[in-house]
């Protein structure tokens, strides 16, 4: 008998918890927030149970001219990247080949090469000359003649072509390998390679060492100003001129 | 000699190469890390080396010792053969296959995920296949041990299961549920993306249904430990065990209660909700209710045992032990491991102080201190009392073994209380290296140098424990008997029928589930938000 009533009362002490806890955790609590926070009590208790809505977004100004690409890393972008097609892209691709060679590996140092970078990357930096995000008179008048596919069609074909990249000799300088946590520098190599890559980040071993420099000083000085989150800006803004230098060196010697 | 002892063996041993392979890569982590270690180490190597020591040592060598444990347990509590033990065969192929299969991809450097796969991140499908063999193989062990405790059963009506046999079915019943979590998960998310089927994944999903597995398995971890608390201790000690009832009951709090707290490790998660997270807190407090009453249980056993032995007043108890066993000296340095331990848990599930040491080396430590610490060592104090029924042989080089356990014990301590230390400074877990020229966690060298000795202290008593198990087995043969339990002094009293069977816990366990778990998953099928692109970690993608 006596065992029975404890029983009870043990459920009943269980039953009593869940909904004490119940009601703290998805109302009381939510009700607190709702008050620190602004919200009404229904959205407090919906924000509990995990229903949110998209926050309004109107309050941050944004001129146009502040944002600094229109590619977004959504699965539109991704899926209309894949719907690539190399042939297509080779014939609309016939007039680049006098600044970045024939097989996308250029003559010249000041032009980079293109063959075999990941497509996402061409992708990307055509489509910022096309709406004027990257500036470069040459760049920005041949990519205005291009629409959403072609511009995909052109990096799916750039991307196709065998690349010069080599993996590198001697172990990256320190840099590359660790970057500087004291100076908030991430390690250039966990995005553009040897260590790792990113989504839309160039591989640039073998790239020409006096684009990269190029490039590092652009956007040292905001002139480059299409990094989607200024982590490039950041970067090289953080760099002596002299690392900067020496990056674009190591990045492109002709490697082993 | 015990019955099915080669099969039982066979598990033990494949556990203790698993040991025996793993635990120096922990130590090498530690030592690289370190301001002994001359500069980082190769970043991809530390990682493919994380995601090995955790494959191999959280999920291959506790699921062999509860599954050998287990098949003991059937074959000696239940004192008749073991029903399907061919099946036992297949399960235990598709563990070591699995096994294989898994440590292959990972040493190929394609499936640096961590052991906890960490969604969108996506390895080899060769990785994520050889973790489910290990699973469906530790699934034959649940289906023959529920099985054989019902087949038992029947033949005995009204008969109560024998306590370690009860409690083996209930952490069999516990594993079969979590274990569906990643399961799921493996199945359902990874898999695919790693296949190539399909690009995106729901990542707040995946960890959503991994958690569902992550903490439970850490019960299915400790089970056999507890069972060996509640009936080998008290026989090695001299005395009964204080109540088989309390056993009992606790075996089922665990099993319920268990498996649905999973989501507190996603209180930093933005995708569940906050009242799940404080729902979940209140239920993991509960935990401490089945823990406290098995220390507590275990601890009375141990007082009765020493007054029996002629210990006096308040603590003279304690000197009467007989401290020379393996087993009682491993009770009472897994009964310490299990208080720290225990005590850093409240801390983690406790919603808001839980931010504070979130994700920091605290974790490491709390987590080293439970499993390698406390559970662990009772797996070294059930090998040293199984062996001479697996092998016949009785244990040689009784005081090396219990170096071992002190040196395990030791070792244990030097690495994780720098580890909390280190974590409530703020040192986040899972880096690849420290820069030590940095003055803002310079001060935190030191601390990262004791734990990397601790590590080299656990290899040691590692390398000793081996060397134990390969003596005895290489010793003279000997009669040693069947293998005993310890006596409840409850055990003529009657037993309520709930607590004789499984089925209403089970059903129990599978409710709370739903209500802790149901709409944290089913908000994935009409929130979107978390769907992103898969990123390989494979070489060349």
């Amino acid at each position: 008998m006596t065992n029975d009533r404890f029983g009870l009362i043990g459920w009943l002490l269980a039953f009593l918890i869940a909904i004490v806890s119940i009601v703290i955790g998805f109302v009381w609590f939510p009700a607190l927030q709702a008050n620190a926070l602004g919200l009404s009590w229904w959205d407090a208790i919906c924000r509990a149970t995990g229903i949110t809505r998209p926050a309004a977004s109107a309050s941050i100004a944004s001129s146009a001219a502040a944002v600094p690409t229109t590619v977004v890393w959504n699965m539109g972008t991704l899926r209309l990247i894949a719907s690539g097609n190399a042939e297509r892209g080779k014939a609309l691709a016939a007039v680049c080949a006098g600044c970045h060679g024939a097989q996308g590996i250029s003559p010249s140092d000041a032009f980079p090469n293109l063959a075999g970078l990941p497509v996402a990357v061409l992708y990307k930096q055509l489509d910022d000359y096309r709406t004027g995000k990257r500036q470069n008179p040459i760049m920005q008048g041949m990519a205005a003649a291009l629409d959403d596919q072609k511009v995909a069609d052109v990096a799916a074909y750039f991307a196709s072509l065998p690349t010069n990249l080599q993996s590198p000799a001697a172990a990256p300088p320190s840099l590359v390998a660790l970057g500087n946590p004291i100076r908030s520098i991430a390690p250039c190599g966990a995005c553009h390679g040897p260590l790792g890559f990113k989504e839309g980040a160039p591989s640039l071993e073998g790239q020409k060492s006096a684009y990269l420099k190029a490039q590092l000083d652009a956007f040292a000085t905001g002139a480059r100003h299409n990094d989607i989150n200024q982590q490039m800006r950041e970067v090289a803004r953080a760099l002596s001129a002299s690392e900067r230098d020496s990056l674009a060196e190591w990045y492109g010697k002709p490697q082993r | 000699m015990l019955r099915s002892s080669r099969l039982v063996l066979s598990h033990f041993w494949l556990a203790f190469i698993t040991f025996a392979g793993f635990v120096p890569l922990g130590v090498w982590q530690m030592w690289v890390r370190s301001p002994l270690h001359g500069g980082p180490a190769d970043p991809e190597l530390y990682y493919r080396s994380v995601t090995a020591h955790g494959t191999a040592l959280a999920y291959v060598f506790p699921t062999l010792i509860a599954m050998g444990f287990g098949y003991a347990v059937a074959v000696s509590a239940l004192d008749r053969p073991l029903r399907g033990e061919k099946l036992a065969w297949i399960g235990f192929a598709l563990v070591l296959v699995g096994a294989l299969m898994s440590m292959l991809a990972v040493a190929g450097g394609n499936s640096s995920v961590l052991y906890t796969f960490y969604l969108p991140l996506t390895g080899s499908p060769f990785y994520y296949l050889g973790v489910v063999l290990v699973v469906v193989g530790s699934w034959f062990w649940v289906g023959l041990m529920v099985y054989n405790m019902v087949a038992w059963k029947r033949e005995h009506p009204g008969a109560r299961v024998p306590l370690a046999m009860y409690g083996t079915v209930a952490n069999a019943l516990l594993w079969v549920w979590t274990s569906v979590g990643a399961a799921l998960m493996l199945l359902l998310q990874a898999l695919p993306v790693a296949l190539g089927w399909t690009s995106t994944v729901d990542a707040g999903l995946g960890r959503t249904l991994f958690s569902w597995t992550l903490h439970a398995i850490v019960y299915f971890w400790l089970f056999p430990a507890y069972i060996a608390y509640y009936t080998l201790v008290p026989r090695e000690a001299g005395g009964p065990l204080y109540s088989d009832r309390m056993g009992r009951v606790a075996f089922v709090l665990l099993l319920v209660l268990a498996m649905p707290i999973g989501l507190h490790h996603l209180f930093a998660d933005p995708n569940v909700g906050a009242g799940w997270k404080f729902l979940a807190s209140v239920f993991t407090a509960a935990v401490v209710i089945p823990t406290l009453l098995t220390v507590g249980g275990v601890t009375v056993s141990l007082e009765v045992a020493g007054r029996l032995r002629g210990g006096r007043g308040l603590i003279g108890w304690v000197r009467a032990l007989p401290w020379d066993r393996p087993m009682v000296l491993a009770v009472g340095l897994s009964l310490v491991m299990l208080g720290f331990g225990g005590a850093g848990g409240i801390i983690n599930m406790s919603y808001t102080l839980d931010s504070t040491v979130h994700n920091t080396q605290w974790i490491t430590g709390h987590f080293h201190l439970i499993f390698p610490g406390a559970v662990a060592i009772m797996y070294f104090a059930i090998a040293y009392d199984l062996w001479p029924h697996l092998t016949g042989h009785p244990l040689r080089s009784a005081k090396l073994a219990r170096v071992q356990l002190w040196l395990w014990f030791i070792g244990m301590i030097v690495l994780t209380f720098p580890w909390h230390a280190a974590g409530l400074m703020g040192q986040p877990r899972r880096m690849a290296y420290y820069d030590w020229s940095n003055p803002a966690i310079a001060a935190q060298g030191p601390l990262v140098s004791m734990s990397a000795i601790g590590g080299l202290i656990l290899l040691l008593s590692g390398v000793l424990l081996i060397v134990v198990l390969l003596r005895s087995q290489s010793g003279e043969k000997a009669e040693v008997g069947a293998l005993r339990y310890s006596r409840a002094l409850d055990d003529a009293s009657p037993l309520p029928r709930a607590l004789n069977s499984l089925g209403v816990w089970f059903g129990l366990m599978v409710a709370l589930t739903v209500v802790n778990y149901g709409y944290p998953i089913a908000q994935s099928f009409f929130l979107k938000n978390n769907t992103v692109p898969a990123q390989s970690v494979q070489i060349g993608k």
